[in-house]
């Protein structure tokens, strides 16, 4: 017990629980255990504790999963918590935690009300409009169309999880003698098309939303036909 | 009363004086994606593999068929994937009101692209001694069936579990699937379940 008479043993205590609050838990953070893992994700049972001083050198990496070695043993990390060290630079463990992080591009496939199953291919520019490239195409028994168009979708409104993007495009169609998608059957029809189109968006995971579309499609060429459709579409972050 | 006022005032310059010590910082302004390349990393990119298809069809007969498979990984548990598949699609021609709307022996062919996502990851171990990683997808798909001279809509829903070797891997998969070919949705043989078994390799 310290009396009041101790004043300056108090004092020296609190000094060395301050020292050790700073100067303790850099030295912690700067020798961590890193739990190694028996595959790439948290449900992988740990397999190593290794010291982050360790000599590690990376073996490969999926996804934002990294697998280490120190030469006898080997593990899976997740790239977040990987610090620069031995074996590996402060260059690769940037890159590998930055520069794998979903890209530019986005991969859609959707399902129409108009028969048609669709493909969008999408790429991020600036001030987040996309360019957008979209596969259509319709077949049901010897009828079948499909079309090919290019254009760019912008965001009109944003709130949290859920997305307003309006799109416009423009592209070429086909269509067979059985089909009566832009004229009456009975010969093929070759069309050019303007579309627009409005996607409410719903950001399920940070590399997946789900999106409905409204679409309105004017074909020149056959009987001119201006066609509705909506689409269910799922998008992935590549 | 002061000294320990003044012990307390060091704290702040503790704190600055580490966050100083902290000097190494990088900041580089170029990015690429992926890491193949950066240092010679292997990384696993997609799974190429190949596999036989047990299909039940409504109104149908069963048949076997084969199946060739890629999936390009986009992060730990989402991958974009493709196929084609070929199966036997029936042995008797299919007469109705005095015409032949499905001839003997067609074939159907599926040509089809989707998505899956890992729900499930988990270690297994068969003797004790090796364990093995795998994982439990759901999985969709969109694209066109072509049965004979016709074709239709494809679209599926089913889980892949499969088992994750170092350099290859092994997949169960089942699935439920429809086509909207109107030649076969008025036989009502434009739908069914199929099992299969797959296996390949990483690139």
């Amino acid at each position: 017990m310290l009396g009041p008479g101790n004043t300056a043993s108090r004092l020296l205590l609190q000094a060395a629980l301050i020292t050790t609050l700073f100067f303790g838990t850099s030295a912690y953070a700067a020798d961590a255990v890193y739990h190694l893992r028996k595959g790439p994700g948290a449900a992988f049972p740990v397999v190593y504790d290794i010291s982050s001083s360790s000599d590690l050198s990376l073996q490969s990496a999926q996804g934002s999963w990294v697998r280490v070695s120190d030469g006898t043993r080997e593990g899976w990390l997740p790239a977040s918590v990987l610090q620069p060290g031995k074996g590996r630079s402060a260059a690769l463990v940037w890159f590998i935690n930055e520069a794998s992080e979903p890209g530019l591009w986005s991969l859609s496939l959707g399902l129409s009300t108009d028969d048609s199953y669709e493909f969008n291919l999408a790429y991020a520019m600036a001030n987040e409009v996309a360019l957008d490239g979209r596969m259509r195409r319709a077949s049901s028994g010897l009828a079948e169309w499909q079309t090919y168009e290019i254009g760019a979708s912008f965001p009109l409104q944003r709130f949290s999880r859920l997305h307003w993007l309006g799109y416009a495009g423009v592209g070429v169609g086909s269509a067979n003698g059985y089909s009566d998608r832009w004229q009456e059957a009975g010969e093929s029809t070759s069309v050019t098309t303007l579309s627009v189109s409005t996607d409410f968006v719903w950001q399920l995971a940070q590399r997946f939303d789900l999106r409905l579309r409204l679409r309105a499609e004017q074909a020149f060429g056959g009987d001119d036909k201006v066609s509705t459709a909506t689409s269910l579409i799922w998008n992935l972050a590549i | 009363m002061m000294k320990r006022l003044a012990l307390l005032s060091l704290l702040p310059i503790s704190a600055y004086v580490q966050a100083e010590a902290v000097s190494d910082i990088y900041q580089p302004d170029t990015r690429q994606v992926r890491v193949s390349g950066q240092e010679a990393i292997p990384v696993r990119n997609a799974m190429l593999g190949i596999g036989a298809v047990y299909q039940s069809q409504d109104n149908l007969e069963s048949r076997l068929g084969v199946n060739m498979s890629v999936r390009w990984l986009a992060s730990d548990r989402w991958y974009v994937s493709g196929e084609y598949q070929h199966a036997p699609f029936n042995q008797d021609a299919v007469v109705q009101d005095g015409a032949v709307v499905v001839e003997a022996n067609e074939n159907a062919s599926v040509l089809a692209a989707g998505m899956g996502y890992a729900v499930m990851q988990g270690n297994a171990s068969f003797n004790g001694r090796r364990s093995y990683p795998w994982q439990l997808a759901v999985e969709m798909f969109a694209g066109e069936q072509f049965t004979g001279d016709t074709s239709g809509r494809y679209t599926a829903l089913g889980f892949s579990w499969q088992i994750i070797e170092r350099d290859y891997w092994v997949a169960m998969g089942w699935r439920i699937y429809q086509t909207n070919d109107e030649r076969l949705s008025k036989l009502d043989v434009n739908s069914g379940a199929q099992w299969g078994v797959s296996f390949g390799f990483w690139f």
